[in-house]
């Protein structure tokens, strides 16, 4: 365990706060702080000079902001940036950021009048760690050419009814990738759980929607009947499903049952709801992420019958969701991300072609 | 991690982006849609709000939010609703400015008037926006509608409370523009300004005394400068007693009409000046004091005139500097007190036996008054009054590393003189060693320095002491009351008897003992530093200071001292 700190670059226009994060940070000897800068352009230049491991940047800086920098860094020479953010609405960079190639963020610090700063520290801490050990080289930043829109050429089955998707730490351009190759006239609901607080949801989803005009993108609204189109789960509550019994439709439901791995949005909430509702009809995609959410609700989709999907290892920017969920046996198909969509493809056209892989 | 850094910083960048947003402002009132301006503006407050949220200041945070979400608007294109907002906006920096300034005067400041007028405009100005014939809102329109931020609305402001719009206008009024030539300043600043010059001269104690040899006579100038400025600071706290003694003339009057007297007040030695933390911690003991002195000292007009006195009596508060010190004294022509009854009360209460007391001389019996519990009321003038007991005086002067001394005449009245140092930074006191340690006394409480031949000293039923020519003061070995055990005979029996003993007098409230010491060592001027955790339960030790040679010195609680002799001494009686 005796490595060598991970080196921090922190880039953060308020000098109030370079002090704080300063001593935060230098209360874990697992990282050292090597130096820190007011705006983008002066941090990017010593991220040059000086290659830290990892970046901590704020996101409004003036002139070169944490936007500028991120793009900068992935394009010329990629590591891990966290961001640190307000965790507001005041952060519409943030989810830019991400998609640009941003690893993380992590939440300025905060005190109440009486607490101390210490509190916060392991959070920033970690988050800050575990960043270092993220390989970027596998974060592919979306490009405006690659979601050239599609249509199903064949039929699709009756097989399957949902497809449900979890993603994590890297999650963003990864969803964003996956959903580029969905068909736009496709007529089997996905609702995707990416792990981010409320604010940055909203802000996801509008994102999508201006990448994907051509579909339908939408955070369901409690008791909102599922239909065909893109979900995403809101920040601010568990996502469940029920079905009619009656009518026979399919109700998304708010659903304040917490999870021991990660909530609001929990993916084993959804998994399992799916599981419930669509039994052997229901496809489960784990992406990559930290962490352990979705392994049980993807063991309850297997056990039911439906498809499971993990991505691999070496398309994974955090192989920890999608690796937790292959070690509990409740994943069928391993693979790279940019062959998920076909194979789910495939799997929804050709039964038969489900059929032989359960073998 | 120093918080106190933290608030230094913030405050210094809040000051900073307070100016800055009035600049912008001025500037965006001339050009409404200057998105450069604008952008400057959202950045600034969204900055803001991170560093108080970071801080934990949230009335500062609250409204750097309402801004920033203001700002946010405008960025994005919608327009300003109203001229009148500039109004507004400049009222809630001003609102920011007097919040940032509250951190260090703990003024309040009434902020919540002017956050809610800020979020209607904003609601207002976002209404207008969404009314307005849209243009890239097409599509996603319908979804937004059922997204779930959209169906749990922020509480939307309601009416402004007519409370609130006042305390806003009284706000607003408050602002000063004559610029004064004084200056207030938070005590808190004058104390750390004083540790600061404590810890400089300890370094340059300790620098010139690295170096005395070699060149000495070269830091002459920079001891007298690094004195001056001790003494300019130690100089700004002092405030005269005046001050606190004017305000006395209502307390007596009020006091004094409660009891049925007729009581002048005289005050002299007003323009005597004490540090004001120390007036502070002994006001209280001298409100005590008045109200005893006309409560239970001076008598009622018949009374008096039966004893031949004017009607009305007279309570004298006066100052003076004495010893490099001061002393305040209060003294009534009343009747002063009985000492017998003291005397009695002393033994009823076991303080110390009956033969004991016969022996023990007035002043003695006297300094029993100031002990926990010990009843003024009955023991000096049978009149009843407040239970209130003078322990509370006495541990305001400890606190304070004062004395007090009684002097009462029967018939004639009594006189409290309190003596305490004029500063409390800086420190008198005496140096000497015990056991390769070296520690101090505070000059205040030693009566003398003297050296005893063994022969000169009696051992008497295993306790020592030593006769001077009008009384016998017991002895102690330092060490042993550290040690707190019995005085170690064989220590003693092995001594020569021509050997020499190092004595200490120390004397509080007319109690004196003696402690043998190893060797005296200086008079030295010290500033005195409070024991830091976790060894600061040790009740004989007060403080501690540094020495020019880097040692570390502990100064002694002689009260304390004082006490565990007493109790010893009550314990040997017991026996």
């Amino acid at each position: 365990m005796n490595r060598s700190p991970v080196r921090v670059l922190l880039a953060e226009d308020s000098g109030l706060m370079r002090l704080i994060l300063s001593d935060i940070l230098s209360q874990d000897e697992r990282l050292e702080l090597i130096d820190t800068a007011e705006d983008g352009k002066a941090a990017m230049e010593k991220v040059r000079a000086l290659q830290p491991d990892v970046v901590l940047c704020d996101l409004v800086m003036p002139k070169y902001d944490g936007l500028y920098l991120v793009r900068e860094i992935m394009k010329e020479c990629p590591r891990p940036v966290v961001l640190l953010s307000s965790l507001d609405k005041g952060d519409p960079l943030a989810i830019q950021a991400l998609m640009a190639g941003a690893v993380d963020f992590v939440g300025k610090p905060k005190m109440k009048a009486v607490s101390h700063i210490r509190t916060l520290q392991s959070h920033i801490n970690e988050k800050v760690y575990q960043a270092a050990r993220v390989d970027v080289s596998k974060i592919k930043p979306v490009t405006a050419g690659s979601n050239a829109a599609r249509l199903l050429s064949a039929p699709l089955g009756k097989n399957y009814g949902i497809i449900c998707i979890a993603a994590s730490t890297g999650g963003p351009t990864a969803v964003e990738s996956v959903l580029s190759q969905l068909p736009d006239n496709l007529s089997v609901p996905v609702v995707v759980v990416q792990h981010m607080p409320a604010m940055f949801l909203q802000s996801f989803k509008d994102r999508l929607q201006s990448q994907f005009p051509n579909k339908k993108i939408a955070i369901p609204a409690n008791q909102q009947v599922l239909e065909a189109g893109i979900w995403i789960a809101p920040g601010t509550t568990n996502l469940s499903m029920s079905r009619n019994h009656q009518s026979g439709t399919v109700h998304f439901l708010y659903s304040p049952e917490t999870y021991p791995e990660y909530n609001f949005p929990s993916a084993n909430c959804l998994f399992h709801a799916a599981a419930k509702v669509f039994g052997r009809k229901a496809i489960g995609i784990i992406l990559t992420g930290m962490g352990a959410d979705g392994t049980t609700g993807l063991a309850h989709i297997y056990e039911q019958g439906g498809y499971t999907i993990a991505q691999d290892k070496d398309s994974s920017v955090v192989y920890g969701m999608p690796m937790a969920a292959f070690k509990a046996g409740a994943v069928r198909r391993v693979l790279p991300l940019q062959e998920i969509i076909p194979h789910t493809i495939g799997v929804l056209q050709n039964s038969s072609l489900s059929a032989m892989s359960q073998v | 991690m120093n918080q106190e850094e933290y608030i230094k910083l913030f405050i210094a960048e809040s000051t900073e982006m307070i100016q800055a947003m009035e600049e912008s402002l001025m500037h965006l009132e001339k050009e409404p849609s200057h998105q450069a301006t604008l952008n400057e503006l959202f950045r600034i407050t969204h900055t803001l709000k991170g560093n108080a949220m970071g801080m934990g200041y949230e009335e500062i945070a609250s409204i750097a939010h309402v801004l920033e979400d203001f700002f946010s608007e405008l960025k994005s294109g919608t327009p300003l609703p109203g001229s009148e907002t500039f109004e507004l906006l400049f009222r809630s920096v001003d609102t920011i400015s007097r919040l940032v300034a509250a951190i260090e005067t703990g003024e309040e400041v009434n902020y919540r008037g002017i956050r809610q007028k800020l979020k209607l405009s904003l609601e207002k100005a976002r209404k207008a926006e969404a009314e307005a014939p849209a243009q890239n809102t097409e599509s996603t329109t319908q979804e937004d509608t059922q997204s779930p931020s959209e169906n749990t609305p922020e509480t939307m402001p309601q009416d402004i409370t007519a409370e609130e719009e006042q305390q806003e206008e009284d706000n607003t009024q408050s602002v000063q523009h004559a610029i004064s030539e004084y200056i207030q300043v938070p005590t808190e600043k004058l104390d750390s300004l004083l540790d600061l010059i404590g810890e400089l001269i300890i370094e340059r104690d300790r620098l010139i005394a690295r170096h005395k040899e070699s060149y000495g006579h070269s830091y002459n100038r920079l001891n007298r400068i690094s004195s001056d400025l001790q003494y300019s600071v130690m100089n700004i706290r002092l405030m005269q007693v005046g001050f606190l003694f004017k305000k006395f003339h209502r307390l007596v009057r009020d006091t004094a009409t409660q009891e049925k007297k007729e009581v002048r007040l005289i005050l002299e030695g007003t323009d005597v000046e004490v540090d004001r933390n120390i007036l502070k911690v002994i006001s209280d003991s001298l409100v005590h004091l008045i109200r005893n002195a006309i409560g239970h000292g001076i008598e009622g007009p018949e009374d008096r005139e039966a004893a031949g006195k004017n009607a009305s009596g007279n309570l004298r508060l006066e100052a003076a500097v004495e010893n490099q010190g001061v002393r305040i004294s209060i003294s009534d022509d009343g009747k002063g007190m009985d000492i017998e009854k003291i005397r009695q009360q002393v033994i009823a209460r076991g303080l110390v036996t009956a033969e004991m007391a016969k022996e023990l001389p007035d002043q003695q019996i006297i300094s029993y008054i100031f002990e926990p519990g010990f009843s003024t009321k009955e023991a000096v003038s049978g009149v009843s009054g407040r239970g209130v007991g003078m322990d509370v005086v006495k541990t305001a002067l400890d606190q304070v590393g004062g004395q007090i001394e009684v002097d009462t005449q029967q018939g004639k009245g009594t006189t409290f003189h309190l003596y305490m140092p004029a500063s409390m930074a800086v420190k008198s006191v005496m140096l000497f060693q015990l056991k390769q340690q070296v520690y101090a006394i505070q000059l205040a409480y030693t009566d003398s320095v003297t050296s005893l031949y063994k022969s000169e000293v009696m051992l008497v039923k295993n306790h020592l002491a030593f006769q001077t020519k009008d009384q016998v003061i017991p002895l102690y070995f330092l060490s042993d009351l550290f040690a707190s055990r019995q005085t170690h005979l064989s220590e003693w029996n092995s001594r020569h008897p021509e050997d020499e003993f190092q004595v200490i007098v120390v004397q509080i409230r007319g109690r004196k003992a003696g402690l043998i010491v190893d060797k005296m060592l200086q008079q030295k001027e010290i500033v005195e530093k409070p024991l830091a955790k976790p060894v600061d339960y040790n009740e004989f030790v007060n403080g501690t200071t540094i020495l020019g040679d880097g040692n570390i010195c502990l100064v002694l609680n002689i009260p304390a001292i004082v006490a565990d002799i007493m109790k010893r001494q009550l314990n040997m009686l017991h026996l």
